[in-house]
């Protein structure tokens, strides 16, 4: 290979006040209004921001790949000399793949299922590289080697669908890489994928993009992944760039409000820090004669209602903000507020246990072969009244299964969970109403959450009707829009369906209908898994407010060790079905004993450890 | 603004998306083509009895009479107006087939819905009589019941139903199957709702738009089965007036006076087009819908 020069002007590719929009038949929306960014060889440009933000609008853009229905409206992609938003089908085609690379989060788009791995590869060296077979295949196996494929040789006669997604990512991005390309182009890569399989690929990503010269955008939602392995960060809001910088000052020290917002609300696990949400919801289109971030900020004033312009700040800083002036540097690490971290002074040892999972096993048979799957694998554990146990590990670590057969919708196939020293039925069927009431549980995903042929009023009367017999009739629109309240939801959203609701709604009604039932026991499975950071942190704000305000006990759910420093006081760490290690929430995290638990710290992203990080933690 | 209402997110903010209605349903060619037809066809049926100059098995003329200002359709081989009995033979055509596809359907679903959700052994049995079923050519099973039995309107019903229930059921069954996993059933589950709740309040309205497609389906086949019936003479018996039936007398005096014939044949067929088109248009209107649901 003779990919080691890390300055090739010629790779450059810049945005010049672009301008896109989607027409459709109700008008034209825009929804990228006046970006430029450029692209260095040898360097990652990261761009973040809340979904819609427009990011792929504009990934895409720069590849000059046009959806239908897309219109540039203004401005220009210039690559080597040229002009790509104008350019033809057929000199588009001579770029993409070789001189442009693009690696989405969907490897369904990126490899044939019904092709072999050599096809991809041979197919792409010979068209773009010129190379003859048996080069083609020598330069392939050695790329599959470079992402730490095992045995790349015999990989190649293989199709996609027989790796693992991280496999199939990491061959994505051999092929991506193996013409020796300019430019690469990522969109959310390892969204998707397990945590520790994420930190793998993210690690190959940077340095291989990094030892080949390539300029390299890499979008995505996570702000403390952007600001570990990226060079730049560009931050967008309603189809702008609201602003942009050095990765690691403008992680560490925002300029715009939205910025310091946007950070506010990514979990860490280092960091007592609490988690705040952005209140309101994105704006749907870019913003005209006004600040796009307006109807969301704190700050905002009458001088805000103008055409804003992104301001050269210092050297290597700019932001669009008319108040950039006056206002206070944010420090994210220096708020005192007690939102989510809660600090509590009882040790768990001493309260009395709720609830009580004892030698817990669940034993799925598994279709086809005779040889049963363990789910849970004798499991034990005790869960304090009035507080929050967190249960973290990777998909198929057993963690839903687990708080399934709390809520009595999995048998378990040995032990005994106990509910006050009581044991409890196998299924929610055969446990009494008043147990079915105590302990609820709200469900990871929020598109199937709720019955969508069920208003929210519909939905959130069944608790009530089966539950609280002592609120009558008339009395139950009275107590669900006091719920709706409570949960940050407007009582006028009563009569909407589902599909009339964003994702962060339908989780608030989700959590409305299960404490309408008043529970004793809150059961959350991965419930912010599915939102966006800035919703998280408000549903997460929210839960714990709850929890002390009811005195409720919670077991969380989830494959974030952020999430889960911001709302449990005790974890566990579950790998295939057997706990690896407990222990309270911060001690667990700063002084991990468990090799596993090790693990999964080195594989969260901390911009402050960005070398660890990226040298593979230890 | 207080913090409370900038935290607190309301209708304004979201935008509710246009909703499907009965005129967007129309507006789809062939929904709105199929309904009209559909329409029509009723009335003609329904006030057909009213209007028709004479009783439909009266011999009011000649037989054989071509078409003419006094029987503007002729008269048959027993000089019975054919414009009356047209008039006439119409409900039994659209209400047979009504009846036997109704029936196929609620058993159909009750079944569909148990064995898709409760799945194991219930399911395992469901199954194996579905497939036992589905391997006996439907034609053949009707022909045999009916010659067993006798023709008539009762016995043809029931054979049709019995022969579409299992068809419909394996629909059911597998709509009711990508539901039941979902999350909000998972829910009613852990709230320990009742079968019959979690069966035909939380499944049945997300299955809807499969059922009502499936209807429609079945209903044109199910005119065309038993106006073939009909007319081979296992279905409705002569003298009555049924559309299948005159095709059949009157083939006899398809020279001399087509009319006869062309007619009542020409009717049954608009209103198996009707139908269908309604189906095609139901499928496209739930088209997304469905698949947005399958999505999730
Ligand atoms: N093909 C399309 N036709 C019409 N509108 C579109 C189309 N694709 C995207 N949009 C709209 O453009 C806006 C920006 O979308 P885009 O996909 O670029 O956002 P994003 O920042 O990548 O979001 P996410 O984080 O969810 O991936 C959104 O309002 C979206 O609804
Ligand atoms: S311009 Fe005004 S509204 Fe916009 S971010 Fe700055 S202060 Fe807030
Ligand atoms: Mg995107």
């Amino acid at each position: 290979m003779t990919t080691t020069q890390t300055t090739r002007q010629d790779g450059d590719l810049a945005a010049e006040g672009l301008s896109v929009g989607y027409r459709a038949r109700t008008g034209l929306t825009q929804v990228l209004a006046d970006v430029s960014v450029q692209l260095h060889s040898g360097r990652i440009l990261g761009l973040a921001g809340e979904s819609g933000s427009g990011k792929s609008t504009l990934a895409l853009s720069l590849l000059g790949y046009r959806v239908s229905g897309q219109e540039i409206l203004a401005g220009r992609v210039a690559f080597d000399g040229r002009d790509l938003d104008r350019a033809s089908i057929k000199e588009l085609r001579k770029v993409w793949g070789a001189r442009l690379a693009y690696l989405p989060q969907d490897t369904a788009t990126s490899l044939n299922p019904a092709l072999t791995i050599r096809r991809h590869f041979v197919e792409g060296l010979r068209r773009h590289r010129g190379l003859d077979n048996a080069a083609a295949l020598a330069r392939s196996a050695e790329w599959l080697a470079r992402v730490e494929i095992p045995e790349p040789e015999n990989a190649l006669h293989k199709y996609p669908h027989q790796f693992s997604g991280g496999q199939q990512q990491r061959i994505a991005l051999a092929l991506a890489l193996s013409v020796d390309p300019e430019v690469l182009i990522l969109d959310e890569p390892t969204t998707g994928l397990d945590v520790v399989t994420q930190a793998h690929v993210n690690r190959l990503i940077v340095t291989l993009a990094r030892d080949a010269g390539i300029a390299a955008l890499y979008v995505s939602h996570n702000l403390a992944l952007l600001a570990t392995v990226c060079d730049e960060l560009a931050i967008m809001y309603a189809g702008q760039i609201v602003e942009q910088g050095v990765a690691s000052a403008v992680y560490a020290a925002p300029r715009h409000p939205y910025t310091a917002a946007l950070i506010g609300a990514v979990p860490t696990i280092a960091s007592d820090r609490p988690l705040h949400g952005i209140p309101g919801i994105p704006r749907p289109s870019v913003p005209v004669h006004t600040c796009g971030f307006a109807e969301r900020c704190k700050f905002r004033t009458d001088a805000c209602d103008t055409d804003i312009p992104l301001v050269t700040l210092a050297e290597d800083r700019a932001a669009r903000c008319v108040r950039l002036a006056e206002l206070p540097a944010f420090d994210p690490g220096a708020d005192h507020a007690p939102a989510t971290v809660v600090d509590r002074a009882a040790p768990a040892k001493e309260l009395d246990a709720i609830l009580t999972v004892d030698n817990v096993g669940v034993v799925f048979a598994r279709p086809g072969s005779g040889e049963p799957f363990v789910a849970v694998d004798d499991v034990s554990v005790r869960v304090p009244a009035g507080r929050a146990l967190g249960i973290a590990g990777e998909s198929g670590s057993g963690k839903s299964t687990l708080l399934r057969s709390i809520a009595g919708l999995v048998r378990p196939s040995s032990g005994t969970i106990s509910y006050r020293g009581a044991a409890l039925a196998g299924t929610a069927g055969e446990r009494p109403v008043a147990l079915r009431r105590a302990i609820q549980i709200v469900f990871q995903n929020p598109d199937a959450t709720l019955n969508p042929r069920h208003t929210v009023y519909q939905s959130l009367e069944r608790p009530l009707k089966l539950f609280r017999p002592d609120i009558a009739k008339r009395g139950r629109r009275e107590a669900v829009a006091a719920m709706m309240r409570q949960v940050r939801l407007a009582p006028d959203l009563v009569d909407r369906y589902p599909r009339n609701l964003s994702g962060g709604q339908r989780q608030r009604v989700a959590i409305a209908r299960a404490l309408l039932a008043e529970p004793e026991v809150l059961l959350c499975d991965e419930v912010t898994s599915a939102l966006d950071v800035s919703v998280q942190a408000s549903i997460l704000e929210l839960l714990v407010g709850l929890q002390a305000e009811r005195d409720l006990t919670v077991v969380f759910v989830t494959h974030d060790l952020g999430v889960l420093r911001a709302v449990a006081d005790e974890a566990i760490i579950l790998q295939n079905g057997a706990i690896r290690e407990e222990g309270p929430t911060t001690r667990l995290l700063r002084e991990p004993s468990h090799p596993y638990t090790k693990e999964l710290i080195a594989a969260v992203p901390d911009p402050e450890r960005a070398n660890e990080f990226l040298s593979g933690g230890s | 603004m207080s913090a409370d209402v900038l935290n607190t997110v309301t209708a304004a903010d979201v935008s509710v998306p246009r909703q499907r209605s009965l005129r967007g349903f129309l507006a789809i060619p062939q929904g709105g083509f199929g309904v009209g037809l559909l329409l029509l066809l009723l009335v003609l049926v329904v006030i057909g009895p009213f209007i028709a100059p004479d009783s439909p098995n009266e011999i009011s003329d000649q037989p054989i009479l071509g078409p003419s200002a006094q029987h503007w359709l002729g008269t048959d081989s027993y000089g019975r107006d054919i414009l009356s009995r047209v008039l006439h033979g119409g409900a039994s055509v659209i209400l047979l087939p009504l009846v036997a596809v109704s029936a196929a359907m609620v058993v159909a679903t009750l079944v569909g819905l148990v064995s898709g959700y409760l799945g194991g052994k219930v399911d395992s049995v469901v199954t194996w009589a579905i497939n036992i079923a589905l391997a006996i050519p439907s034609y053949l099973a009707v022909l045999v019941v009916v010659a067993a039995f006798g023709g008539g309107g009762a016995v043809v019903v029931t054979a049709v139903a019995v022969v579409y229930a299992p068809y419909i059921t394996r629909v059911i069954r597998s709509a009711t199957q990508a539901i039941a996993p979902r999350e909000f059933v998972l829910a009613a589950r852990a709230r320990g709702e009742t079968l019959g709740w979690i069966l035909f309040r939380e499944i049945t309205p997300n299955i809807g738009p499969t059922l009502l497609v499936e209807i429609a389906l079945r209903f044109t086949y199910a005119i065309m089965f038993i106006a073939s019936l009909s007319f081979l003479g296992l279905g409705v018996q002569p003298p009555s007036a049924n559309w299948g039936v005159m095709v059949a007398q009157n083939r006899a005096l398809l020279l001399v006076s087509p009319v006869g014939v062309l007619v009542p044949a020409l009717l049954i067929g608009v209103l198996a087009i009707a139908v269908n088109l309604i189906a095609d248009a139901l499928t496209q209107f739930f088209g997304d819908r469905i698949h947005e649901r399958l999505m999730v």
